[in-house]
C-alpha cells in the first residue's frame, strides 16, 4: 500500500468523475495552500450534530439512534461554535469528496489543531468508492471551551492505493453522498445478534413504550 | 363610552405586555442562525419594541385634564396596536425559519439574483407557514403603517428598506425542487416595489372598455373588474419573472406544486378563478417566455410527464378557457377576452424589468452533460465548475435546471447503479431524490464560495 503523492492526487483531480480512478474535492478553496506533499487539508463545514440532553438513564444504540441522540446546529461562515471542555460534537468537512475505487483514505487531525487539544476522528478510515462530505467526530479533550470556526482547516486527508484494486466497483448505499454530518444507523440489538444465532436478547423498553405507572 | 385615565393605563399596560411577549420570539431567535434579512427584521422588531415601551411608560407622567386628551392618547395606542398587529403575523413564522429549516443556499441564491439582476435591492425574510402553499406578503401596507406609527412613536425605527416576506410551507422547508416556486413570490415583491400595477391599469381599462357591456356596469363593478384583471396580470408577471431568473425549472416546480396540492384536475386547468388565471393560460405564457429565452428546445428534449403536461396545457385552445366565480357560477367570457389583450403589456413589463440580464441557456447547454454525469456518479456537481471562471449566477442556473431534468429522467438510472437499491421501491426513490436535492443545494453553496474567493 503506497501513499499517493500530491502530484498524483492533482492528476486524479483532473480526471472525469466518471473515471473510476478519479478524485473529486469540491469546493477546493485556497488553491495550493490545501496541498501538502502527501496530503490534502480539509476545512470544517457549517453543519453540526450536538449531543442532545438525554432524558433517560441510558442510551442503547438501536434503530431510533439516528433521530434520538443528536440535535442539529447550523453555524454560518464567519460565526463559531463553542465546544465545551470534554465534549464531542459531530461535524463534517466543507468539501465533498469522491474516493477512487482503487484508493482508501484516512483523515487525521491537522497537527496544529491537535496541539490545541482538539481531536478529529476516532473512526478515520474512508473506503474506496466513498463519496460525500466526511463526518468528523470532533472532541475537545482540553479543560477549556474551544471555538470552532467553519471554513478553517481541521483535518488532513491521506490517500492510499489498495493493491490489488477491488473488483466490485458498484456504488454502495451506506453512507453514500451525505453533505451534512450523518447520525449513526443501527438495527436493534435483537436483530443484530440474531444474525449470529443469539435468540434470547434482553431488551429494555423505551420509556415512551413502557407502561406508565400511576402513583396512588 | 367614557374614557378614563384608569382605562388608558389599562390599555397601555396590556399593549406593553403584548409587545414584550412578541419581542421574546426575536430574543429567543438569538440562539439560532438565520439568513441576513431575518436578522434585520428581528433587529427592527427589537428597536420597535424598545421605542414602544419607552413611549408607553411615559404615559403616566403626562397630565390628562380633559376626557378629550385621554381619548387622543388612546387613539395613539390604537395606531400603535395596528402596526404591532401586522408585524405580529410575521414574527413567529420568521423565527421558525432558522437556517436548519430552510434551504439556505437557495435563499442566498435568491437574494444574490435579486441584487444582481438590475433590480432594486431586496432583502427577503423567509416565513415558515402552516399553509400548504407559497405566498408573498404585501409590504407597501406595512411601510405605510410604519409611517403612521412613527408619527406617534417618534423614536420608532423606519421599516427597513427593501424588506419583503415570502412564506413557504413548513413541510417543504428544506426541500429544493418545489421551493423553486419562491422565485414567483419574489416576482410579487418586485411587482409591488416597481409599481407595475400602475403601469398595467391603463391597458387593462382600455381592454375592458372595448367590451360594450363594461360601460353599463356600475362604478363598483367596474373597479372590481379592473382589480380582477390586475390580479391575473400580476400572476402572469410573476411566472415570467421567475422564468427570466431561473429558466424552465420554475415551470417544472410549479407543476410539482400543483401535483402536491392536488390541483391538476382536467376540469380545473382551463378555469380562471377570481384570484388566478387558468393553468393552461399560465403554461402558454411560460412556453412563450421559454421560447423567447431559447430554453424551450432544451425543455422539449426532456422526456417526462411534466414536460408533456406543460406542452399539452399550453396548446389548449384559448376559446376553451372559462371564468368561474368563487360562488360557482360562470362569468362572462369577455373578462378572459379582455385579459388576453392585456398579456402583451405584461410581457412588455417583464422586458422593462430585466434590461440587462442574459439567459443562462448557453452555459446550461455546454455543461449539462457534465453536471448530469457527476450526479450519476453520486458527486456534487459543483466539481464541474472548479476550474471554470463563469459567474455563480449562470453556473447556478445551469446546475438547478440540469438537476431538475435529472430528477425527472435519470433518477432511476442512478438508483439502479447503487447496490441493493431499486427504483421501484418508494422508500429508496424518496431517499435518493432527497440526496439529489442535497447535492444540488451543496453545489449552489460551493459555486457561491468559489465566486466569493475569486472576488476576494
Amino acid at each position: 500500500m503506497s501513499v499517493l503523492s500530491c502530484k498524483e492526487v492533482k492528476r486524479r483531480l483532473g480526471l472525469s468523475p466518471k473515471d473510476p480512478r478519479s478524485i473529486v474535492i469540491t469546493p477546493l478553496l485556497g488553491g495550493e495552500i490545501a496541498f501538502d506533499v502527501d496530503s490534502v487539508d480539509l476545512r470544517l463545514g457549517c453543519h453540526f450534530l450536538l449531543p442532545r440532553a438525554w432524558q433517560q438513564p441510558f442510551f442503547c444504540p438501536d434503530d431510533t439512534s439516528s433521530t434520538s441522540l443528536h440535535a442539529g446546529a447550523h453555524v454560518p461562515l464567519g460565526k463559531y461554535l463553542v465546544v465545551p471542555a470534554h465534549q464531542t460534537v459531530l461535524g463534517a468537512t466543507l468539501e465533498f469528496i469522491k474516493m477512487p475505487f482503487d484508493v482508501s483514505g484516512e483523515i487525521l487531525t491537522k497537527s496544529s489543531v491537535a496541539r490545541t487539544f482538539v481531536l478529529v476522528e476516532t473512526a478515520p478510515w474512508i473506503h474506496p468508492g466513498y463519496r460525500g462530505c466526511l463526518t468528523l467526530e470532533i472532541a475537545n479533550v482540553s479543560n477549556t471551551p474551544v471555538l470552532l470556526y467553519p471554513g478553517r482547516f481541521i483535518g488532513q486527508l491521506i490517500f492510499m492505493e489498495v493493491s490489488p484494486p477491488p473488483e466490485n466497483q458498484q456504488l454502495k448505499s451506506s453512507y453514500l453522498g451525505p453533505v451534512y454530518p450523518e447520525p449513526p444507523k443501527f438495527k436493534g440489538p435483537e436483530e443484530d445478534l440474531r444474525e449470529i444465532g443469539v435468540t434470547d436478547t434482553w431488551i429494555i423498553p423505551h420509556p415512551e413504550k413502557a407502561n406508565k405507572k400511576t402513583v396512588p | 363610552m367614557r374614557s378614563t385615565v384608569e382605562g388608558l393605563y389599562h390599555d397601555a399596560a396590556a399593549l406593553r405586555s403584548f409587545v414584550e411577549h412578541s419581542k421574546l420570539f426575536c430574543d429567543e431567535a438569538r440562539h439560532e442562525s438565520y439568513v441576513e434579512p431575518s436578522l434585520d427584521f428581528f433587529n427592527h422588531i427589537r428597536e420597535l419594541a424598545k421605542a414602544t415601551v419607552v413611549f408607553l411608560e411615559r404615559i403616566p407622567a403626562q397630565q390628562y385634564a380633559t376626557e378629550l386628551k385621554i381619548r387622543t392618547e388612546r387613539q395613539k395606542l390604537v395606531l400603535i396596536k395596528k402596526y404591532w398587529t401586522v408585524v405580529h403575523r410575521f414574527i413567529k413564522p420568521a423565527a421558525d425559519a432558522n437556517t436548519l429549516r430552510v434551504p439556505v443556499p437557495l435563499v442566498d441564491f435568491l437574494s444574490d439574483l435579486a441584487n444582481t439582476s438590475s433590480l432594486p435591492a431586496a432583502k427577503i425574510v423567509i416565513l415558515l407557514s402552516p399553509e400548504l402553499n407559497y405566498f408573498q406578503h404585501r409590504h407597501t401596507g406595512l411601510k405605510n403603517a410604519n409611517l403612521q406609527l412613527r408619527g406617534v412613536v417618534l423614536d420608532a425605527p423606519e421599516f427597513p428598506d427593501g424588506l419583503g416576506f415570502i412564506g413557504i410551507p413548513y413541510s417543504q422547508g428544506s426541500n429544493f425542487f418545489t421551493n423553486l416556486v419562491i422565485f414567483h413570490e419574489l416576482g410579487h415583491f418586485f411587482f409591488e416595489e416597481l409599481t407595475k400595477e400602475k403601469e398595467l391599469t391603463t391597458p387593462i381599462e382600455a381592454a375592458l372598455n372595448e367590451w360594450n357591456d363594461f360601460t353599463t356596469l356600475n362604478p363598483r363593478e367596474q373597479a372590481w373588474s379592473i382589480r380582477l384583471l390586475l390580479g391575473w396580470a400580476e400572476e402572469i408577471y410573476c411566472d415570467l419573472f421567475a422564468i427570466k431568473l431561473i429558466g424552465p425549472s420554475y415551470s417544472l416546480a410549479y407543476s410539482e406544486l400543483l401535483n402536491l396540492i392536488g390541483l391538476f384536475e382536467p376540469s380545473r386547468v382551463k378555469r380562471f378563478s377570481e384570484s388566478h388565471p387558468s393553468d393552461a393560460c399560465r403554461f402558454r405564457e411560460h412556453v412563450n417566455q421559454l421560447e423567447a429565452d431559447k430554453w424551450w428546445p432544451v425543455v422539449k428534449r426532456v422526456k417526462s410527464e411534466h414536460v408533456e403536461l406543460i406542452e399539452e396545457l399550453s396548446d389548449l385552445d384559448e376559446q376553451k378557457y372559462e371564468f368561474v366565480l368563487d360562488e360557482g357560477t360562470t362569468a362572462p367570457r369577455e373578462f378572459i377576452d379582455a385579459f388576453l389583450k392585456v398579456l402583451p403589456h405584461v410581457r412588455q413589463e417583464i422586458a422593462t424589468t430585466f434590461t440587462n440580464i442574459t439567459s443562462a441557456v448557453e452555459v446550461f447547454e455546454k455543461y449539462n452533460n457534465d453536471i448530469q454525469e457527476c450526479l450519476l456518479q453520486g458527486v456534487v456537481p459543483s466539481a464541474v465548475f472548479e476550474e471554470i471562471n463563469l459567474s455563480a449566477r449562470s453556473e447556478s442556473i445551469a446546475l438547478i435546471n440540469s438537476a431538475f431534468f435529472f430528477s425527472l429522467t435519470l433518477l432511476s438510472t442512478l438508483i439502479s447503479n447503487i447496490t441493493d437499491e431499486k427504483p421501484e421501491n418508494i422508500e429508496h426513490r424518496s431517499r435518493w431524490l432527497r440526496r439529489l436535492e442535497d447535492w444540488t443545494l451543496k453545489s449552489l453553496e460551493n459555486v457561491r464560495l468559489l465566486e466569493n474567493q475569486r472576488n476576494a
